[in-house]
């Protein structure tokens, strides 16, 4: 028996990304079915890093099912202008229960969902997540920003600030 | 219960887990690619595809280089057996120099030769023949008092050759087949064979 490629939780993990994108289980465990076969095509042994590699077939897999699809809805921030330099880029000082957390994931796009689950879930930094997505560290601020600001006003109740 | 978002949406979709039979999918599909997957990566792959593509054109040339080999036993054997025929001549002549037009469709020119066991004969006339699977002369040869009678054969040498099993200090080799005596040997870049009943 050969050196297995993933462990059990890092098929999990790429499971969790996949559905970071789509928003639907299903659809996610068919995305990452796809992408882990292109990654074994690939041949995973000549692979520095393969769980990065895998993120990005994925990636780009989803683009391009949603692209074949016309139904496009993933959100590419290209707007320099609108980069606001943050302090900080995780979202300590907003609150919100699991269940606000499955409401808020209904309503923001798979740009949004995955800059959220790599920031809070994998602990991505932002030049991370810039080299994942081939997007600028400061598209990625900007995006991240607004994210913050539109989950701040659907709970409005929920800032650390007013909690504490 | 009310965390900071970071926690709540880890645990959020942390929740969400592949069921054992997706997860069984994954592994059978990387184990179906672990099994077929080729023991050499693809740069490697082309080296060695591109090494023995080198190899198989260097066997090839190095074949090309080689000498053809002539096996006497089989050359012989044709000889003794077209003897044996005793086949009529299609051109009269009394020498290779009188004989050597009507030779025309060989592709190579009939040529007299030094060696006593001819100079002992007369040429009468010569035919074509095949020997070999190549187009050959059989010339047929008569003593003075026309008892005696030879054939002598002549053919094309490949450009590439190597007469097989003739002792290195002794040219010409003899070889025995139906009665036949048989005497092979090179001269003048032609072969040379010479029967005679025993």
């Amino acid at each position: 028996m050969g050196e297995k490629i993933f462990s059990e939780d890092e098929y999990n993990q790429a499971y969790r990304y996949s559905i970071s994108l789509c928003g639907d289980q299903d659809e996610a465990f068919d995305l990452l079915q796809t992408s882990f076969e292109k990654l074994l095509k690939k041949g995973v042994k000549e692979l520095d890093n393969p769980k990065q590699y895998l993120y990005r077939i994925i990636r780009n897999q989803f683009i391009d099912n949603y692209r074949k699809n016309k139904n496009w809805k993933f959100n590419e921030f290209n707007e320099e202008s609108n980069i606001i330099h943050l302090n900080s880029d995780r979202f300590d000082d907003v609150l919100a229960t699991e269940d606000e957390v499955a409401q808020l994931m209904k309503s923001i796009s798979p740009s949004e969902r995955e800059l959220l689950y790599l920031s809070a879930v994998e602990g991505y930094s932002i030049t991370e997540m810039s080299e994942l997505s081939g997007t600028p560290r400061g598209t990625l601020l900007s995006k991240l920003h607004r994210l913050k600001m539109r989950i701040k006003k659907q709970f409005p109740n929920n800032s650390a600030e007013q909690a504490g | 219960m009310t965390t900071n978002l970071e926690e709540s949406t880890d645990k959020y979709f942390k929740s969400f887990n592949l069921t054992t039979s997706q997860m069984s999918e994954l592994k059978a599909l990387e184990e179906s690619y672990t099994m077929t997957k080729p023991f050499f990566n693809n740069k490697i792959r082309w080296v060695w595809s591109l090494s023995a593509i080198v190899a198989g054109l260097f066997i090839v040339f190095v074949t090309l280089q080689e000498k053809e080999e002539i096996s006497p036993d089989v050359i012989a054997n044709e000889i003794a057996y077209n003897h044996n025929k005793t086949l009529s001549v299609e051109f009269k002549g009394n020498s290779i120099n009188e004989i050597k037009p009507h030779f025309s469709k060989l592709d190579f020119n009939l040529v007299p030769s030094d060696r006593n066991r001819i100079s002992n004969f007369h040429i009468v006339g010569g035919r074509y023949i095949s020997i070999n699977k190549r187009l050959a002369a059989q010339l047929q040869l008569k003593k003075q008092d026309n008892k005696d009678i030879a054939t002598w054969y002549q053919l094309p040498l490949p450009v590439n050759h190597r007469l097989l099993a003739v002792d290195p200090f002794k040219k010409d080799l003899e070889v025995y087949s139906n009665g036949v005596k048989v005497i092979i040997w090179e001269e003048k870049g032609v072969l040379h064979g010479l029967a005679r009943k025993q």
